[in-house]
């Protein structure tokens, strides 16, 4: 029973990472340009980190922390990202 | 609320049957799983935020309307940034759990109880993203 656990785990990463690989390799077929061969690079490897990551080690308490930290530091700058670029198209004043 | 339950009876069922041996090593390996999939639908959602902002603010006619769309936006991506952070809050703990079931401090059914809150947290965060994402970030 215990697999169950493990199982919905495998499923859920596994369903999380494929989705975001093949909506980045989608996107590339539509516009193979260098940004987007990145992109493919980039899912390549977050397909690799998860799997591999969740096949070694062990999560400690500071790594979920830090983990959080990022995502709300990312979308900060996201937010300051289109703040700037809005105040850029239509300038104040 | 009904994942949460079925997650639940599924891991109480798991302990009521007998496997609980070992489940420090199998918890482990659960937790790093969940790790791996909230990050990945982390980094995913980061790109998707910031590419949607930018049309919001590309689709914009004039400022006001530009800092309406973007402030709706952010309101309602509210929700998403909860799951994650109940996602990742629970997986600390969770973490945190691990060491001192294994050295019998803690029952295992604490252990077990985070676990199912660690899946239920995780499924949430799909869902919250994905409910987002439907709407189109509702431009």
């Amino acid at each position: 029973m215990s697999g169950i656990i493990d199982g919905l785990h495998r499923v859920l990463e596994l369903s999380v990472v494929l989705e975001k690989g093949l909506r980045i390799l989608g996107g590339v077929l539509h516009n193979p340009t260098p940004t987007a061969a990145a992109d493919v690079l980039v899912a390549v490897r977050a397909i690799w980190d998860a799997i591999e990551g969740a096949r070694v080690g062990v999560l400690t308490p500071a790594q979920a922390h830090a983990a959080l930290d990022k995502l709300l530091a990312d979308i900060a700058a996201n937010d300051k990202r289109a703040d700037t670029a809005l105040d850029q198209k239509f300038p104040k004043g | 609320m009904v994942t949460r339950r079925c997650l639940g009876v599924l891991v109480v069922a798991c302990v009521a049957t007998g496997c609980g041996g070992g489940i420090v090593n199998r918890a482990e390996k659960s937790i790093r799983y969940a790790y791996a999939a909230t990050t990945a639908a982390r980094d995913g959602f980061v790109e998707w935020d910031r590419l949607h902002q930018a049309d919001l603010v590309a689709g914009a006619a004039n400022r006001e309307s530009g800092e309406a769309a973007l402030a709706a936006y952010r309101s309602r991506r509210q929700p998403v940034l909860r799951a994650f952070t109940a996602a990742y809050t629970t997986l600390a703990a969770a973490a945190a759990i691990v060491p001192l079931v294994a050295k019998g401090m803690r029952p295992e059914r604490d252990l077990v109880s985070l676990l199912a809150d660690a899946a239920a947290a995780v499924v949430e965060v799909r869902t919250a993203v994905d409910s987002l994402k439907a709407l189109g970030g509702a431009k």
